[in-house]
């Protein structure tokens, strides 16, 4: 509440609707984004989102629990993963726009941007793996089957959840800096794009507002998640 | 860590082994389990009662008892199994706890209900009543003894005290420290329903003295504890 009252206090001050437009006018361009067609432009942003997200999460699980287990693909896989860590992402949305459909260049700067944060989670929530739960499984002469979803997957499960959650906000933040550049048709991206382009601060701040709802309630969800998982344990 | 060692095991009894720290008592244990690369039994059904109950955090104590089943039981078979073991140690209204809902005790009770429901002809122990207090200790080995007179099962038990070897073992074997070697072998035939009223009948009495014998004959341990 402060903090819109500060807003609207700056607001009044500089008197320019340019840079700063008044909160009202702000939720107002915000009732008017659900009137469009807006409702096809989030969840469009929000599939490519996903489609990169989701594949991230597989393989960095995948990959991230291999590197733990056995030293040698550890070993193989660091360099590897301190270089996908430092590229800057407009390097890896143009270069990614040289060698991809541009559709999914910003699923795939979602993947780039989730991938190393699950894959090294993984790998910590395998090592910190209770090897005397292990053997316990050996001695008692568990199945494949048992050991992987009574023991391992619990076990990197509360990592998993976490990383999962950073890379989710990260992955956002990617998608739609991508879709700026890219501008599909129907994307988040290009809306802001548009609307800057067209001087309507305001939209451009509601649309902003729309994405930061959607990272909190994407956070707030996942962290029940974690408290769920924190409680058995 | 074996200096020329052979053991034969009594079958159906139980085994107790002693020793000073470090001469491998813990590794003789595991090797007959299969674990650390131990040959010695591979096709023997087994169950082990851990130092710490090693029960799963994220699944029920009656969930933490199915598991360990075999997978030739029916889920139904499998519930009333852990179900009538956990009544036995006295848990059945706790069958639906998480392990970090219950006190040490209870875990390791858990862990003994587990030890028992699972079907096996070997029954392997590593001071399992060791972090437990003095009350709660008496009744774990009470409990042991009652689940085990009703299914009797060979038993090898590493034990540091000897009031659980006195109270548990038909027999106690002494290893020296590594490279270990059989200093003891004794044999108790006095019924355990009178052993803890008799703490110093003429067959305890044996027992304590070969016991301190063979570790007095160690020679002297560099390492601590």
């Amino acid at each position: 509440m402060t903090f819109i009252a500060v807003w609207q206090i700056a607001a009044t001050l500089l008197d320019n609707t340019y840079i700063l437009p008044r909160p009202a006018a702000v939720l107002s361009a915000l009732a008017g984004l659900f009137a469009e067609n807006d409702a096809g432009v989030l969840s469009a942003t929000l599939g490519r989102w996903l489609l990169g997200l989701i594949p991230a999460i597989v393989l960095g699980m995948l990959l991230g629990s291999l590197s733990a287990a056995y030293v040698r693909f550890g070993a193989f896989m660091a360099p590897l993963f301190t270089v996908i860590k430092s590229i800057p992402i407009v390097a890896v949305i143009l270069l990614a726009l040289v060698w991809l459909n541009a559709p999914l260049v910003p699923s795939f700067a979602v993947f780039l941007a989730a991938f190393p944060s699950v894959c090294e989670n993984s790998a910590a929530g395998v090592k910190g793996i209770d090897r005397r739960l292990i053997e316990m499984g050996r001695v008692y002469k568990f199945s494949l089957s048992k050991r992987l979803f009574g023991i391992y997957l619990p076990s990197i499960a509360p990592y998993v959840v976490a990383a999962v959650k950073t890379a989710a906000g990260i992955g956002l933040k990617a998608v739609v800096v991508t879709e700026l550049v890219v501008q599909p048709v129907l994307s988040v991206g290009a809306q802001m794009q548009t609307a800057r382009v067209t001087l309507s601060t305001d939209k451009l701040l509601a649309w902003t507002v729309l994405v930061i709802a959607m990272g909190y309630l994407i956070d707030r969800l996942l962290g029940m998640v974690e408290k769920a998982l924190r409680n058995r344990y | 860590m074996f200096d020329d060692f052979s053991v034969e095991f009594y079958d159906g009894k139980i085994n107790c082994i002693m020793g000073p720290s470090g001469c491998g008592k813990t590794t003789l244990l595991n090797a007959v389990a299969g674990l650390d690369g131990g040959k010695i039994q591979s096709t023997a059904n087994i169950s082990y009662i851990f130092q710490e109950p090693r029960l799963l955090p994220w699944k029920r104590i009656r969930q933490n008892i199915m598991i360990a089943l075999p997978d030739t039981l029916s889920k139904s078979e499998k519930r009333e199994r852990a179900e009538k073991y956990l009544t036995a140690v006295g848990l059945e209204k706790f069958m639906n706890y998480f392990p970090i809902q219950l006190s040490g005790g209870m875990r390791q009770r858990a862990a003994i209900a587990r030890a028992f429901a699972v079907p096996c002809d070997l029954l392997l122990m590593d001071e399992p009543f060791n972090g437990q207090d003095m009350k709660t200790k008496d009744e774990l080995i009470r409990l042991f003894l009652k689940l085990w007179k009703d299914e009797p099962k060979t038993v090898i038990a590493v034990t540091h005290s000897f009031s659980e070897a006195w109270l548990l073992g038909d027999r106690t074997i002494v290893l020296t420290k590594a490279p270990a070697r059989i200093a003891a072998d004794i044999n108790c035939f006095t019924p355990r329903e009178i052993r803890a009223a008799n703490v110093d009948c003429g067959e305890a009495k044996i027992l304590r003295q070969k016991i301190e014998e063979a570790f007095d004959t160690s020679p002297p341990n560099p390492r601590i504890g």
